[in-house]
């Protein structure tokens, strides 16, 4: 099966400083994947590649298996963008930015997209800036979404959303997952909000791709272990360590055979399992220390 | 209809969640063999989900030959699950009442109660393995 | 992308059209007032029978000066208007998009940003054509009775009539849209952009224009009443241009020199007839001169560097957009 988006050694470089490096990934169809990661990891760098905003410096990227930094019009087709704080030409009403979708996209679904705002409340005849943000950012999602594309790129999408506007906006995105079979690749620095919505996790640091599997194998493959701190030494594959005076808190990457870990450890450890938000957390805390 | 739950804080993965979901029901007699389970759009729409995940669920159950798909109509109950008898029920709840009443008077808080179920639990499921 | 493009321009394009009408509005009943005085001073018969006698000067004169305040008024605020509308239509082409965050929504969509670039430049530079044109239309107009005067060279007839508004135009929309895509703010983009263009258009006037083909030269009888410059009343026969310089050559044809002729003139000028004194002494009247059939000739040359100036910025413009990443 190919894969619905597939980086090979993708760099890009902004002046001296490179924004993302040696990036290779391969993300599964119909997959919903977290792109996580602190401010200036290389999220939005990343997401602009697979728009074709930008041009890599190196490397590729391909979505199902075509380029997709050539810029052409089959590869624009084929990717749906989100961008952060959902831009809309804000003097345009509602319908006027659907017929702008229409005018400017082959396969644009204007009756889905009337449909789904309908049912969302959302007025037509409403200039875009005079409608609230979590409205304005169902809008973009559906002129997105509308576009019918393969893959839904969506850069931030709940991050200026108030509760109400994120568990709507959420809603709307997963009956498209739904319905329409898309693939997407969702970035957000608020991670509890992605367990639930997501079901593969890639997370960047400086560039670099510090992790990237499906979120119940990650979650399974690691343990929150707890013991005496003079045996931590001993402790295989640990992300990250937090020692108090006697005692040490490890986050361990076991592998998916968690039994593994039985055999090595002294009865006296104690074993939990990690939560995402945690171990995300671990993982950024490690890059920070290590770099 | 059967209706869905999440627990964002509970730290169990949300497709483990819903089919436990499904097998406490079960157990309870809230579901029955030939109930319908929601669809995947039905779960979507009210709990906010990834439908990956339900799918993940489902498969789950399935493959634990709880329920069944029906191509075209839906996923169904089909386990014959001896749930908890009514009286059996009542009178197991009474006397966890009646411990819960003492540990209490013992003057333990509900954490240690909870520890305690949690680690009598944990002995008595040692005895069964081994 | 024509409704798209129209749909973001309309409001321009509405205020091109309110000025068309407001420029119409200031200028039918001036047009009518010039032709009135052409009428009465008998200016047209002047010109049938080419420019001589004291009369025909004077009357040419005072004609030509009734409405010079108003034509130089045109001239000098009508002539940054140009740079101004096309540095404003120009950098909010991009500059809007990148301030408001549009681009990453415009340029999402299914037709490359390219393509998207070179469709919107091509439209709204066909909006800016047309009413340039039609401006140029008005003034013409109200003009063509002075213009038979003094010839289509004054700055107040040449940078207002036949093609070069628009290449004004177009080359300060130009302009504005690279600077825009440089600096991705509106306001900055103006600024640079009028900066630019003034820089341009100005040596473009005063020193490059007179040079676009060599000047005529035309010996004729001497006088000292003569005005020189593109709005000069014409003192010889003949059709006015552009008269770039007067002066007085001996009969050897060679040039007085300034001093000889400031002397000369301080001689004759309590005489009553100084152009014979001058005949007499064999003198003859030098003109150099852009002849006023060059018009269009001057024109399509002015025109093209300025229309060939913004086509190259332009192609940079597209060029960087879909090359460069954004």
């Amino acid at each position: 099966m190919t894969a619905a988006l597939e980086t090979e050694r993708l760099g890009m470089r902004f002046g001296r400083s490179w924004a993302l490096r040696d990036c290779t990934v391969s993300l599964p169809a119909g997959a919903v994947v977290a792109l996580v990661g602190p401010n200036g990891a290389g999220k939005t760098t990343l997401m602009n590649l697979v728009c074709g905003l930008l041009r890599p410096t190196e490397g590729r990227v391909r979505v199902f298996g075509e380029d997709a930094d050539s810029g052409s019009a089959e590869a624009l087709a084929r990717v749906g963008f989100v961008a952060q704080e959902h831009p809309l030409y804000r003097g345009m009403t509602v319908a006027e930015l659907l017929r702008m979708g229409r005018a400017l996209n082959p396969r644009f679904d204007r009756n889905l997209a009337e449909m789904r705002l309908g049912a969302l409340g959302i007025p037509l005849d409403r200039r875009a800036g005079a409608l609230s943000g979590g409205q304005q950012a169902q809008v973009a999602l559906a002129l997105a979404l509308s576009k019918r594309p393969e893959l839904l790129v969506l850069d931030e999408p709940l991050a200026s959303l108030d509760p109400v506007a994120r568990r709507d906006f959420t809603r709307t995105l997963m009956s498209a997952v739904a319905e329409d079979e898309v693939t997407v690749l969702l970035s957000s620095h608020v991670i509890a909000d992605l367990e639930a919505v997501c079901d593969r996790l890639l997370v960047l640091d400086h560039g670099t791709v510090r992790l990237d599997g499906a979120i119940d194998d990650v979650l399974a493959a690691h343990r929150m272990i707890s013991g005496p701190r003079e045996a931590a030494a001993d402790v295989p594959g640990v992300v990250r360590a937090v020692h108090s005076e006697r005692h040490s808190d490890l986050l361990v990457r076991t592998g998916v055979e968690a039994e593994s870990l039985q055999h090595v450890l002294h009865p006296t450890w104690q074993e939990h399992p990690v939560g995402l938000e945690e171990l995300i957390l671990a993982y950024l805390e490690q890059s920070a220390v290590t770099r | 209809m059967f209706r869905f739950r999440l627990d964002g804080r509970s730290g169990v993965p949300p497709y483990l969640q819903l089919v436990q979901q499904v097998r406490q029901a079960l157990l309870l007699g809230y579901l029955r063999q030939g109930d319908q389970l929601p669809t995947v759009k039905e779960v979507v729409g009210t709990l906010t989900i990834n439908p990956n995940t339900v799918v993940k669920a489902y498969r789950q159950l399935e493959n634990e030959g709880v329920v069944a798909a029906k191509p075209g109509q839906g996923t169904f109950i089909t386990a014959e699950v001896e749930a908890v008898a009514p009286g059996d029920y009542a009178r197991l709840r009474r006397s966890l009442e009646r411990w819960v009443r003492d540990a209490r008077g013992s003057g333990l808080d509900d954490e240690t109660v909870t520890a305690l179920i949690a680690s009598v639990r944990t002995d008595v499921r040692a005895e069964g393995v081994a | 992308m024509i409704w798209f493009t129209w749909r973001l321009h309309r409001a321009q394009v509405y205020a091109g059209l309110a000025l068309i009408a407001l420029i119409t509005a200031i200028f039918l009943p001036y047009g009518h007032a010039v032709r009135g005085s052409f009428a009465s001073h008998g200016v047209g018969t002047c010109l049938a029978h080419d420019t001589g006698g004291e009369s025909c000067q004077t009357a040419m004169i005072a004609f030509v000066q009734q409405f010079n305040a108003i034509a130089n008024h045109l001239s000098t605020w009508f002539s940054p208007i140009p740079g101004l509308i096309g540095a404003v239509i120009g950098a909010g082409v991009l500059g809007r998009e990148y301030e408001q965050g549009t681009w990453r929504l415009a340029w999402t969509q299914s037709v490359p940003r390219g393509r998207w670039l070179t469709q919107r430049i091509l439209l709204v530079s066909a909006g800016l054509t047309a009413i340039c044109l039609t401006l140029s239309l008005v003034f013409t107009w109200f003009r063509s009775p002075m213009d038979q005067v003094t010839g289509r060279f004054a700055p107040g007839a040449f940078d207002l009539e036949g093609l070069s508004l628009t290449g004004y135009t177009l080359f300060a929309f130009a302009l504005g849209l690279v600077a825009g895509l440089l600096l991705r703010r509106t306001v900055p983009a103006i600024v640079v952009a009028f900066a630019g263009f003034m820089a341009v258009r100005m040596p473009v006037e005063f020193w490059l224009r007179q040079r676009y083909v060599t000047p005529a030269s035309k010996l004729s009888a001497p006088t000292l009443h003569h005005t020189m410059g593109p709005s000069a009343v014409p003192v010889t026969p003949g059709k006015p241009g552009w008269t770039l310089s007067y002066d007085l050559v001996n009969a050897s044809g060679h040039t007085l020199t300034g001093a000889e002729q400031g002397r000369l003139e301080e001689q004759v000028r309590t005489m009553h007839d100084p152009d014979a004194y001058l005949r007499g002494l064999g003198l003859h009247l030098k003109t150099v001169y852009q002849p006023a059939d060059r018009f269009w000739t001057f024109q399509f040359i002015e025109f093209s560097i300025f229309a060939g100036l913004a086509v190259v910025l332009l192609a940079f413009a597209v060029q960087r957009l879909r090359h460069r990443g954004v």
